[in-house]
């Protein structure tokens, strides 16, 4: 390399003020002696005057406010990314819809098995008719009169039983006058001898079966031995001596008070035909739902095999009438427990064979 | 602390206005760096537009490492490189044309709003000369374009540079005599002599 090379490349730092002093010292010296890089120096600085000469260009007058305004044109759509990214980009709508979907058939599936046993509660009497109806008349005539075969005589119960019995088999009928309601009376509390009327129509063919032969055992057996329902029942089941115990005897008072809330029986043929006497066992439930606890009542009073089942309204209450085999009665009492506050308003019959008249008044709670 | 350090502050926190001050003091410097490395007034207000949305999109990321003036002209020169890059990859697929009109600073004239006063010759002159200085600043390679415009343009200092363009300082110094040299080959081509 030359003396002037190395010089020529060293111009620039030198410039700058960047060499070393030795090196700043031999650029003198040589620029000094070369005319050729005297003149080297002198273009580099007269090239650097121009390019440093250069003009500033100036920006538009509209500069600051088109360049705002496209900041907050970008702010804006910010803030709108947020709110859609929130609301409405596919990656979180799908999901969101999805969710929507599966919780929306959730809460329909949720919502029809909460209604469903209602329903079905709702539609159970009419069709507990119908099956009743179903059933040949011959069948239900001739299981009734083996279960009549077994009921204890009238003629050994006492005048003030006899009064009960009448005014049971009038219960909630004070209205009626006609033939027609004389005729129901006589279906609701038949006599032994004669009560296989074929227009019964609560009574199911299956339970009036099992309750026949009942009575023919001379033991009768378990009670949860006779009904599929009393096994799947909560363990809260009392046992039967405890249910006996909370059945009182029947009193005189307690007869009283009870004609004192049923109607009187009209005088007529009525009367006549249920000179039985019959010692009478009245339940009062107190339920969140008359109608439905009624439905269930006539289910379960059919499912025991109770005979002459009538249900009429009084004011609020619903009263429930019928026949039920005497060895029933706990089970009787066991089950309304579960469906609502019962009381025992009369006393169970003191015989645990042959049918017993009840009355089972529903009404709301208190 | 950095002199614009409420301003940024501000903007980070949501204010969009407070970037408004921003604007006005570096669109100028940001212009101009741009201007000298594209040769094209317009392109250079567009990309400046663009690195000033760019930096006001990337504001809450910015930690104060450096100066923020820094930052947005690296920003700027980043866009700059872009758009050169972009505009030379058209050039080489378009045939260029003889009715092209060159971008020089006769064209910047002409947007600049009318003075009212005859331009003189030595207007024109200082013109034309300008116009050959920005040619050859044109005809350098983008690495010494870079440094030559931060450097003996606008000022900048080689700490400045290293900051804006991340590359070391010694890198900077020996860009910058190569782009100086080739200038001043330039400028002796066209303008015969200096």
């Amino acid at each position: 390399m030359t003396r002037c090379d190395e010089t020529q490349e060293m111009l620039n730092a030198f410039l700058e003020g960047l060499l070393s002093q030795d090196e700043k010292r031999r650029v003198l010296e040589h620029l000094g002696t070369c005319q050729h890089c005297r003149a080297a120096l002198e273009e580099l600085k007269r090239a650097a005057q121009l390019v440093q000469g250069l003009d500033d260009v100036e920006p538009p007058p509209w500069f600051t406010q088109k360049v705002m305004s496209r900041v907050r044109q970008e702010a804006e759509r910010k803030e709108r990314n947020l709110l859609s990214r929130l609301f409405y980009p596919l990656h979180v709508k799908v999901p969101i819809q999805a969710l929507a979907s599966v919780l929306i058939v959730v809460l329909a599936l949720y919502v029809y098995r909460s209604v469903e046993p209602e329903m079905k509660m709702v539609q159970t009497p009419p069709k507990a008719a119908h099956e009743d109806l179903a059933i040949s008349k011959s069948e239900a005539q001739q299981q009734y009169d083996k279960a009549g075969a077994g009921a204890p005589s009238a003629g050994s119960r006492s005048v003030p039983e006899q009064r009960r019995d009448k005014a049971t088999g009038t219960m909630g009928e004070a209205p009626r006058t006609g033939v027609a309601g004389i005729q129901e009376k006589e279906g609701a509390t038949p006599p032994a001898g004669t009560a296989a009327e074929p227009s019964k129509p609560e009574q199911k063919g299956a339970a009036a079966d099992r309750q026949a032969q009942e009575m023919k055992a001379a033991a009768p057996p378990p009670i949860q031995g006779e009904s599929p329902q009393a096994q799947k029942a909560p363990p809260k089941v009392l046992a039967r001596g405890e249910a006996e115990s909370r059945v009182s005897v029947e009193t005189q008072e307690n007869a009283k008070e009870a004609r004192s809330g049923f109607s009187p029986q009209p005088a007529g043929k009525a009367g006549q035909s249920s000179a039985k006497k019959a010692e009478v066992a009245g339940f009062r439930l107190h339920v969140n739902d008359v109608t439905t606890a009624t439905g269930e009542i006539r289910e379960l009073l059919g499912e025991l095999g109770a005979r002459g089942i009538t249900a009429e309204s009084r004011d609020r209450a619903v009263v429930i009438t019928g026949e039920l085999a005497a060895r029933q009665m706990d089970e009787l009492s066991r089950r309304l427990k579960l469906l609502g506050r019962l009381e025992e308003k009369e006393a169970q019959p003191s015989s645990t064979e042959g049918p017993v008249p009840i009355s089972i008044e529903v009404s709301n709670r208190p | 602390m950095d002199e614009d350090y409420e301003a940024v502050s501000a903007c980070q926190k949501g204010d969009v206005d407070a970037f408004e001050p921003l604007v006005e003091k570096y669109q100028k410097k940001m212009l101009n760096v741009v201007y000298r490395m594209t040769g094209d007034y317009e392109e250079a207000c567009e990309i400046v537009q663009e690195a000033f949305l760019s930096a006001y999109r990337a504001i809450k990321k910015f930690r104060g490492e450096a100066r923020f003036a820094t930052w947005l002209y690296g920003i700027t020169v980043n866009h700059a490189r872009n758009r050169i890059k972009q505009t030379q990859s058209r050039l080489r697929h378009e045939i260029p044309s003889l009715d092209d009109p060159v971008e020089t600073e006769d064209g910047q004239l002409t947007r600049d709003p009318p003075s009212g006063e005859a331009p003189i010759e030595e207007q024109l002159e200082r013109k034309e000369m300008q116009m050959k200085v920005q040619e050859c600043i044109n005809g350098l390679e983008e690495e010494y374009r870079e440094v030559l415009v931060l450097r003996d343009i606008q000022g900048f200092s080689y700490e400045e540079i290293h900051d804006i363009l991340k590359i070391p300082d010694g890198t900077v110094k020996s860009r910058l005599f190569r782009a100086r040299d080739a200038m001043k080959h330039c400028l002796k081509r066209v303008m015969g002599d200096l």
